[in-house]
């Protein structure tokens, strides 16, 4: 509120605010329901103390209601349906206003939930109704004073300059520019005006195009699903996303060295549209509405590509490092390469780590869209995205609920004890087998229990582990016994003190593909050392350097690696690629 | 904001909104729970166009404030505009039955099913059933879970077409590949056989019933046999042996101890729908397994069950089931190794005395009743001491003091102290079992003598364990037998003893009333002022502060304020500390 207004309004606005705070008493609530149906009834309510009050509103509301005027609980209802009587009287008289306005309120209320008295009811609710602005904008808040007519004609002046006003493919980022949008939106803008059909666009259906967007979206994230959804739909599956990472991956400069290599865009394609559900559709529909998006940080991201040379530095979604990392631990479980794998497959990750019991349930359908996960026993690369980020990232949200989908086995929404003993059975196993003597679960149990600290003693919900900042050791004791005994003999301080930087640091995700990508470079670079083509040593940074000496070199599985030059000739795809 | 231009009596509505997507979870959930208010301010044209749109976007939140909208909109119905309109309200709780968070599901079904009884059957067609369709068929088990407590709602008033589709989408979700889908098929089976016609519980819903009870899994095994209550009861009793028996037969020796847990428990229910005959020739052997399952937790359930189990048994041969059946069973669980199933047992094992009469409750049950009351669990014995009434009623008091009194008479004088004090515990119970004519004459010395036992712990507890006796049997049963030995105790050499006395008061004075505490209990006190240990006369001063509220105030004035003056000048420093606080507690300085 500006400070200049002066006391009378906001003692107003105070008094609404004590009225609204004793309507929505439970108590005032069940008092009132009480009343209700005493009316309902057709029994008089004593309520001497307003009847003065009564008789002044009555004849205030006289014509409102001739029907109901039976007896004196109807009258009261026409009495105080007028919730403006309160309102609008001078605040001086308002010690009086204040006695009536609550019970005048309260009653219409009532009123309003009797279907027969809708009638009267009605207008003074709309009188209401219409001083609340409007606070509801899927399409997000326009803006007051958006010149559409100024930002089309600077459109139709880009147009101009393109023979026959019409814009080709590589037209389309002075366009967007244009348009004021992220060089990356141009293939869904060139699309959406039918470009993707012809060719080309003319400026005409773009610019019909354009002005139909501008005039039903007002924000970056609904012109956003605007552009990429099918039509008729608000929100963005997987598919939609394709053409705008194929330009992605056509036109930055951070991807060039992919180029020549298309059997990889898809994967690379697959991997970013993984990380984008993973990360914003955050409930799991596998549709992203324009609020979730709003919610997100992709857009940022988007306008981020644009500036940024090196994809890699875009970790959240873009980095071709991150797609390596995960791309070649697939790679190593997929050892028939059909981008398919199975039980037995997935358990061979990082050396048995996860227990069968896990895999299993990661198999059962719990976690995965595709039927024939359960059915067929397999688990796709998309699926496999979703697991390695989990795994090695049990901090964020979307991986708590994934792997609390896993352990509640009977789904009832508890981590009961029994389903807790079912994985611990199998750690125990597990490090007696590597000699080493397990904690009872008993012992066990209490320590996870006063690590998690659950609501209801004993039952461990999702939200006591979204609460609990220590829940990667609670999930890691269960089901990956090497995750586990790093915990167990982890400094207890580091531990602490790892809680106290939560959040602060780079995610677990992050630290983990690092480390990985420059183990996979260490690798290759020792391959490559036999072949004595040269020894530079493979850090990400050697990119430049070994592509301007146009170095050629064989990778273990053939994957293009942002840090050599390709040579196309080189490469013998495996024929399952395709 | 609102306020700035508009009308200002509309700003809180304004702020409520806005507070709906604030930062703050803690102003959300307020906004939330004032829902039906804005909704009111809003009238049900915007309630519907926008309040509810809005809310639908916005449903990824913490799950609180999730809980508290699913819950809020199955109350909306008036302020959307009546059964008219109530579909409005299914988008958000579509979305609401699919969220993460199980409970927030939950809630979301419930105000589903809730609201489902105000669509009219056209709009529970066009509207409600296409939804409960869409849950059924979605991607994730969470929504498939959800759609299964919706089926029974909305069957009974859809026309025959629709009837097949519901069915048939049970009976695709009783297959489920997701055992959590399955189990929550098996959670409403029961349910949903009840709003079914009778052909096609016997078609569709006892195969389902019987593939349900040997899923692989025992989650949905056990939820199996509480379905199987409902379907019992919906079948005539020919149909029973073929086509629920088995099933139940195979439930009672399943591999999973927690599968006959569930049978165990919910034992009793169905007894009663299979019926007398089934029961004694399945039942009762199934029963004796149950009392004697290798599990623990199995045992104890059936414990539980005794005394139900064998009040239902068919009268013309229940005693001679019970005897030759179950009672040996029952004999071999007093002497469990398990204090959950002794307790268990020690909590109904007094009721079988009411079925089976007076010769055998006191030939069989009573060595049991005293085995149980030795035990060395006090939980055991509580359950014991906690039902002798019905005890009583069948053998009569004379009996129950020859037979049980000895034993807790032994208790009472028994050489550990924690067991005296778990007797003492019980004794006001007992008082209010046995009535006070018996109390007074074999009682009454035990708790007297206990008041200078040489433990502290239990001369404290013996002195509460008055108190409680005076609330129960009033001031004048005080006065005749408490009060007179209690203060006898004032001049016992001991200084302990004595103290006690003070003690005594502190915890009688109220339950006594005031003409007793002045009369007979004061002048003792104030007496007590004199004793040369400096212990008892602070005590005396702190007995003085505790009583002094229920003294009037002459008595005050004229017989407290001089001793407690006295004492305030006392040599000791104690004494006088508490002499002082006393003073000024009673204001009398």
């Amino acid at each position: 509120m500006p400070s200049a207004q002066v006391l009378q309004p906001v003692l107003k606005m105070k008094v609404d605010e004590l009225f609204l705070n004793w309507l929505s008493d439970p108590a005032t609530q069940s008092l009132l329901k009480d009343y209700l149906e005493l009316i309902k009834s057709g029994q008089h309510i004593d309520l001497c103390s307003k009847e003065t009050q009564d008789k002044r509103s009555l004849s205030f509301n006289e014509n409102n209601n001739v029907a109901s005027q039976k007896n004196l609980s109807e009258k009261k209802h026409v009495a105080l349906s007028s919730p403006a009587s309160a309102s609008t009287l001078p605040s001086g008289s308002s010690s009086n206003s204040r006695v009536t306005g609550p019970n005048g309120r309260v009653l219409r209320r009532s009123v309003s939930t009797k279907k027969a008295q809708v009638r009267t009811e009605e207008p003074i609710t709309t009188a209401l109704s219409e001083s609340i602005p409007k606070f509801y904008f899927p399409q997000g808040r326009p803006q007051a004073n958006l010149n559409i007519d100024g930002l089309i004609s600077k459109i139709e002046k880009i147009f101009s300059q393109f023979p026959n006003e019409r814009a080709t493919i590589e037209d389309m980022g002075q366009v967007a520019k244009a348009c004021e949008c992220p060089l990356y939106w141009k293939v869904p803008l060139f699309s959406l005006a039918g470009g993707d059909r012809t060719g080309f666009i003319s400026v005409h259906k773009f610019v019909a195009m354009w002005r139909k967007t501008l005039q039903t979206c007002h924000d970056e994230a609904s012109k956003f699903v605007h552009l990429l959804a099918k039509p008729g739909c608000n929100y963005l599956e997987q598919d939609d996303f394709i053409p705008f990472l194929q330009d992605v991956v056509n036109s930055h400069a951070g991807l060039a060295f992919l180029k020549e290599a298309p059997d990889f865009h898809s994967r690379y394609i697959t991997t970013v549209i993984q990380r984008i559900f993973y990360n914003v559709n955050r409930s799991w529909t596998g549709k992203i509405t324009c609020s979730e998006l709003r919610k997100s940080n992709f857009l940022q991201n988007v306008v981020l590509l644009e500036q940024e040379e090196d994809v890699n530095q875009l970790t959240d979604f873009f980095s071709y490092e991150h797609f390596y990392v995960i791309y070649c631990k697939f790679w190593e479980l997929d050892t028939d390469h059909d981008l398919y794998i199975d039980q037995k497959d997935l358990a061979r990750h990082n050396d048995q780590a996860i227990s069968h019991r896990m895999i299993e349930r990661i198999f059962s359908g719990t976690v995965t869209r595709d039927r024939r996960v359960y059915k067929e026993g397999r688990l796709s690369y998309a699926d496999f995205v979703w697991f390695l980020i989990s795994e090695e990232d049990k901090k964020t949200d979307t991986s708590i609920e994934y792997w609390f989908r896993c352990m509640d086995v009977d789904g009832d929404g508890v981590l009961s004890m029994y389903e807790l003993e079912y994985f611990y059975e199998e750690q125990c196993q597990k490090l007696e087998a590597m000699a080493i003597e397990p904690l009872s679960f008993e012992d066990c149990l209490c320590q996870m229990l006063d690590l998690v600290k659950p609501e209801v003693e004993g039952k461990i919900t999702l939200r006591d582990l979204k609460k609990c900042k220590l829940c990667h050791v609670f999930f890691d004791t269960f089901f990956n016994i090497e995750k586990y005994l790093d915990h167990e003999q982890k400094d207890p301080f580091a531990l602490m003190r790892e809680m106290e930087t939560y959040g602060q640091e780079i995610s677990d995700w992050e630290k983990y593909a690092a480390e990985e990508y420059d183990i996979l470079v260490a690798e290759e670079a020792a391959n490559d050392q036999c072949n004595e083509v040269y020894d530079n040593p493979l850090s990400p940074l050697g990119q430049h350097i070994t592509s301007e000496l146009g170095l050629t070199k064989r990778h273990f599985f053939e994957i293009p690696s942002p840090h050599c030059n390709l040579d196309l000739d080189e490469y013998e795809y495996e024929d399952d690629f395709e | 904001m609102a306020g700035a231009d508009g009308d200002d009596s509309l700003y809180p509505i304004a702020v409520l909104i806005d507070e709906l997507r604030n930062e703050d979870v803690q102003l959300r959930l307020n906004s939330i729970k004032k829902l039906s208010t804005i909704a009111l301010a809003l009238g049900v044209e915007r309630t519907r166009t926008e309040l509810l749109p809005f809310l639908t976007d916005t449903i990824y939140d913490e799950d609180e404030v999730l809980l508290a909208l699913a819950e809020q909109l199955g109350n909306f119905t008036m302020l959307v505009g009546g059964p008219e309109y109530v579909h409005c309200l299914l988008p958000p709780l579509e979305s609401l039955a699919t969220v993460e968070e199980t409970v927030v599901r939950d809630k979301a079904v419930e105000s589903l099913r809730k609201i489902s009884q105000e669509h009219s059957p056209v709009d529970l067609e066009v509207h409600f059933e296409p939804l409960v369709k869409r849950l059924a068929s979605g991607d994730w088990f969470t929504s498939r879970t959800s759609a299964c407590g919706l089926f029974s709602v909305c069957y009974p008033r859809v026309s025959s077409t629709v009837k097949a589709e519901i069915r048939q989408h049970f009976r695709t979700l009783c297959s489920d590949d997701t055992p959590m889908v399955r189990r929550a098929a098996a959670s409403k089976l029961g349910e949903f056989a009840k709003v079914l016609e009778l052909e096609y519980v016997k078609s569709d819903i006892i195969s389902l019933f019987t593939a349900l009870a040997s899923d692989e899994q025992d989650s949905v095994r056990l939820l199996a046999v509480e379905a199987c209550v409902s379907i019992a009861t919906l079948l005539p009793q020919e149909d029973l042996e073929t086509l629920v028996m088995p099933t139940l037969r195979q439930a009672a020796e399943d591999k999973s101890w927690r599968v006959r847990y569930m049978v165990a428990d919910k034992f009793s229910e169905l007894q009663k729908a299979v019926g007398p005959e089934i029961t004694k020739n399945d039942l009762v052997p199934a029963f004796q397994n149950l009392l004697k399952d290798c599990e623990a937790e199995v045992r104890a359930a059936a414990a539980n069950k005794v005394k139900e189990f064998c009040e239902n048994l068919p009268e013309d041969n229940r005693e001679q089931i019970i005897m030759t059946h179950i009672l040996p069973c029952v004999k071999e669980l007093v002497s469990d190794t398990n204090q959950h199933v002794k307790s268990a047992l020690a909590s109904v094992i007094m009721g079988l005395s009411t079925i089976l009469g007076k010769d055998n409750t006191i030939e069989h049950l009573l060595p049991l009743f005293l085995a149980q009351l030795k035990d060395e669990c006090p939980e055991v014995r509580l359950n014991i001491i906690s039902n002798l009434d019905c005890v009583n009623e069948v053998i009569g008091i004379r009996q129950l003091s020859q037979s049980l009194l000895p034993a807790i008479v032994e208790l009472a004088e028994d050489a550990k102290w924690r067991v005296r004090l778990a007797i003492i515990e019980y004794m006001p119970l007992l008082a209010g079992q046995l009535g006070v004519e018996f109390f007074d004459e074999k009682l009454n010395t035990l708790c007297m003598a206990w008041l200078i036992d040489h433990v502290y712990a239990i001369r404290e507890a013996a002195t509460c364990n008055l108190m409680k006796l005076v609330e129960k049997f009033g001031a004048e049963w005080a006065q005749n037998t408490i009060v007179p030995k209690v203060l006898g105790m004032a001049n016992d050499p001991n200084y302990l003893h004595r103290m006690t006395t003070l003690f005594c008061i502190n915890a009688l004075s109220e339950a006594c009333g005031q003409e007793i505490t002045t009369k007979q209990m004061l002048p003792v006190v104030l007496k007590m002022s004199n004793d040369q240990v400096a212990n008892v006369r602070f005590n005396v001063a702190k007995s003085l502060q505790k009583i002094g509220p229920v003294l009037d105030s002459n008595a005050l004035q004229t017989e407290v304020k001089p001793v407690l003056e006295k004492l305030a000048s006392d040599s000791d420093m104690d004494v006088k500390y508490f002499a002082q606080e006393a003073i000024s507690f009673l204001a009398l300085a």
